[in-house]
């Protein structure tokens, strides 16, 4: 303490006499924090503060990184035991069409689609703009390139928990055929791929079983429109199985107007045929089709 | 002497307040944030052929004006496409490749891959906004360019298939907010200290204006 002082007085200091919080400090350390020219202190303080203040004074660099991803509950403390990263072509958007029929709809739509993986529910979402009808059972998906990422998490008391993310969109699209062998039945659509060398996750978006059947007996064509209201859910819970390297989950699969308007898409069905019908979710408005007749 | 001190401190405080702080929060009350423009349209391409192998370039060039510094601004840029395909038989793949040129600076590509679609009547997409860097960007006239690169081959190469292909590029849309990157609630183009926090410098001249006043005040 002595060192202080002696160091404040060589180097000519000027130290304040009394200071408030030196009232319950020895008195040998009130001397030593004991200034005598409070006014230069205090500019001394201040001019000290503002020189804190100003570094921290930046503009604020870079792009806003928004893939909406969220990584719900995680425990603390973690640490990331092992990750993997890898392209796959993830589903936006999938059109069908019954054979003899065709659809149509809401052109140049905004939709969200998301996606829930793995049993600690990683969501991610990608919003989009697009639009697409098809014809006589031609049934398309439509993909982009995406970086998905798995991580594993432990802490020290031997709890884990693993997610399965978007980590990154890159703008590539695929429009592709799904609909296998045959344009009369979705029984046997294509349910992964590979592209460019890059997967897709594996997506159940083909027909199973009968939900609902239409024989369309009239001489004219049969038009049935369903639709979603704005914010609402045009598709749910097409199941998905997601494999980042050799980590695999199983998730969901949903897509949702993001307009603020209703959405409307129209099956057509031409005279004389007969369709059996499988939804695809509990929405009832993605259909897989089998002719009958 | 002292009361001139006070007087002349006090009085450089507000007049710096109203400089920095007080009239550009009023000025900006007429500024208009967020700007939209429409470049018109429509850009029209649209081709048939049959060899196995083909390839095309088609470019569309539109210009548009900012009136501030890039600086001040954050652009945004989107654009939409229809495109209808349809092809005799399966084993085409057509890829188009749009690329965005901001003043001759690359800013975004975008690629579509058509895979053995024999017919698509109306495949209509608008893309996301994107974020133009302001390197790309100038005061004044900028020129927007969109190239698109059309790859079309048979996945057999013995055949070949006549196929049709029209694509549409509309609604090329540019957006402009002013923004505000030194989060000080006034709009970089009407802040005149940009890059520094008002406020943070207001409380730094109030905390130097104090010293000051105690400094000299007990010397006069």
């Amino acid at each position: 303490m002595y060192r202080i002082r002696w160091l404040a007085q060589n180097l000519n200091l000027p130290l304040v006499k009394r200071w408030s919080i030196g009232e319950n400090l020895s008195k040998n350390t009130k001397l030593a924090l004991a200034p005598e020219k409070p006014d230069v202190a205090l500019l001394v303080a201040f001019i000290l503060m503002s020189a804190v203040i100003f570094p921290s004074v930046s503009a604020k660099g870079g792009q806003d990184f928004d893939l909406r991803v969220s990584l719900p509950g995680k425990i603390e403390p973690q640490y990331l035991a092992r990750w993997a990263e890898e392209y796959l072509w993830t589903l936006e958007f999938q059109v069908h069409a019954p054979k003899y029929g065709y659809t149509d709809g809401s052109t140049s739509w905004s939709y969200e689609s998301n996606y829930v993986v793995g049993p600690y529910q990683s969501s991610s979402t990608l919003s989009f703009g697009y639009s697409l009808t098809t014809s006589d059972g031609q049934t398309i998906g439509r993909f982009e390139r995406c970086l998905w990422r798995y991580e594993y998490w432990e802490n020290i008391i031997g709890t884990s928990r693993e997610y399965w993310y978007v980590k990154q969109r890159t703008e590539q699209y695929i429009n592709n055929y799904i609909y296998g062998s045959s344009t009369s039945t979705d029984s046997d659509d294509i349910e992964s791929f590979t592209y460019n060398g890059y997967r897709s996750h594996t997506y159940r978006a083909r027909y199973v079983t009968q939900d609902r059947r239409e024989d369309n007996n009239i001489g004219q064509w049969l038009p049935i429109t369903v639709s979603a209201a704005a914010g609402d859910l045009i598709q749910a819970a097409l199941t998905i199985t997601v494999t980042v390297k050799t980590f695999s989950a199983s998730g969901t699969f949903s897509l949702k107007n993001a307009r603020s308007t209703t959405w409307q898409y129209t099956y057509r069905l031409a005279p004389y045929h007969s369709w059996s019908i499988d939804y695809l979710d509990s929405k009832n408005i993605v259909w897989a089709f089998r002719l009958n007749w | 002497m002292k009361k001139k001190l006070i007087t002349f401190l006090v009085s450089l405080f507000f007049l710096v307040t109203l400089a920095i702080v007080l009239f550009p929060l009023l000025s900006q009350t007429n500024l208009q944030k967020v700007s939209n423009t429409i470049i018109p349209g429509p850009y029209l391409y649209e081709k048939e052929f049959s060899q196995e192998r083909f390839n095309d370039i088609y470019s569309q060039t539109a210009s548009y004006q900012l009136e501030n510094p890039p600086s001040e601004l954050d652009v945004y840029a989107t654009f939409g496409a229809d495109m209808k395909t349809s092809s005799l038989v399966k084993g085409r793949v057509t890829v188009i490749n749009f690329t965005l040129i901001s003043n001759g600076f690359q800013v975004r590509s975008i690629e579509e891959n058509w895979v053995n679609i024999t017919s698509i009547s109306g495949a209509t997409v608008t893309y996301d906004e994107k974020l133009i860097t302001s390197n790309a960007l100038k005061k004044g006239l900028n020129v927007l360019s969109i190239n698109v690169n059309i790859t079309s081959y048979m996945v057999d190469p013995n055949q070949s298939s006549p196929t049709y292909l029209y694509i549409k590029i509309v609604d090329i849309s540019i957006k402009t907010v002013s923004v505000d990157r030194d989060n000080d609630a006034i709009l970089d183009a009407l802040d005149p200290v940009k890059g520094i926090n008002n406020y943070h410098l207001l409380l730094a001249l109030l905390i130097v204006e104090i010293s000051v006043g105690f400094y000299l005040g007990r010397r006069l």
